[in-house]
């Protein structure tokens, strides 16, 4: 088995209603349910860089905002999600059909890395930046990019996973509904003397008979980690087995 | 006020995503880039796809008088009015 070892230094989290740790206490108790409605506040942008996110690039903002450390350098960046923004993807192909014009916005901020470009602006941050997507392992695998990162280069990763609603159109040919919501963490490599605090471990293959675990039960998962509930957690993708296990997980 | 300039700055914050602009918050005199509305050049491209799409008016993004029809909302307004008139 393969795995990486890091220092969890912040995390945060945040769906439509959900927000503080103890909401996502209750959400993992099954007392609270994800709204579908509703967006993060984003003031911590000036108007002119504020108006043209996306309810999904303003997730993203608050996930790397939140977990970002203000006194230390910028930190390398990892931005995970599965589709991506795909609505701003399907406006294009619908005016591509009527025959208009393209919208340049549309256009510039459709590519996968577009919100880490914006925010390494508004952040001044001149660190390498990746954008992942990797099926129904898209956050594990984002996980290691960012753990290794932090490990090539000695120093902090910020990594946010988000993911959203998709537009009607394409939710015959998804498994199960995907939900909208932004997962921030900021990453370090395990001091010497200490131990890590986390532990991703993975396999190559999955059990033949059991359905791959889709993005909630991700999210599940990882937050019974991250909420101190359990030391480890198991699951499997599309194509690889999953272990998390955390110790002094602090919430 | 023409009616085309009172429409045509509800097309630009509609276009331009303003969230915190009303429309009657834009000088129809005023400069759309740099000092006045503080548009950019994505902006620029923007009010292009927009405006061909709902007046059906050509623009020649090479010439000259582009930078001047796109100076301003009653710059666009006039723009727009000849080129209709043309057609």
């Amino acid at each position: 088995m393969n795995s990486v070892q890091f220092k969890l230094r912040a995390w945060s989290a945040w769906a439509p209603g959900l927000g503080e740790p103890e909401a996502w206490s209750d959400w993992l108790d099954g007392r609270r349910s994800m709204e579908s409605d509703g967006r993060p506040e984003v003031d911590f942008l000036p108007p002119l860089q504020r108006r043209r996110l996306s309810r999904m690039a303003r997730m993203s903002f608050v996930g790397l905002e939140s977990c970002r450390d203000a006194e230390a350098p910028e930190p390398p960046l990892v931005y995970a999600s599965r589709h991506g923004e795909v609505g701003r993807s399907f406006k294009l192909l619908e005016s591509l059909a009527r025959d208009e014009g393209l919208s340049p916005r549309d256009f510039s901020l459709s590519v996968h890395n577009a919100t880490t470009g914006l925010y390494s602006i508004f952040r001044g941050n001149t660190e390498p930046s990746v954008a992942i997507a990797a099926g129904l392992d898209t956050f594990p695998t984002a996980l290691v990019e960012a753990a290794v990162q932090a490990a090539d280069l000695a120093r902090e990763c910020l990594l946010v996973w988000v993911e959203e609603d998709l537009p009607e159109f394409y939710r015959p040919y998804l498994d199960g509904p995907v939900p909208t919501m932004v997962l921030g963490m900021r990453l370090a490599v395990p001091e010497a003397e200490a131990r890590a605090d986390m532990r991703l471990s993975w396999t190559g293959g999955v059990p033949g008979e059991s359905q791959p675990a889709c993005e909630t039960d991700v999210l599940a998962a990882l937050m019974s980690v991250l909420l101190g509930r359990s030391p480890r957690t198991d699951w499997h993708g599309d194509r690889t087995q999953w272990r998390l296990e955390g110790d002094r997980v602090a919430t | 006020m023409s009616d085309l300039v009172t429409e045509l700055r509800e097309v630009l914050v509609d276009a331009l995503e303003l969230e915190d602009i009303a429309p009657e918050d834009i000088d129809p005199k005023a400069p759309l880039f740099g000092d006045g509305l503080g548009l950019d050049s994505i902006d620029a491209l923007e009010i292009g796809v927009a405006i061909q799409r709902k007046y059906k008016v050509k623009i020649d993004a090479t010439s000259e008088d582009t930078r001047e029809h796109f100076y301003s909302v009653e710059n666009l307004a006039r723009f727009i009015e000849s080129a209709r008139a043309e057609s």
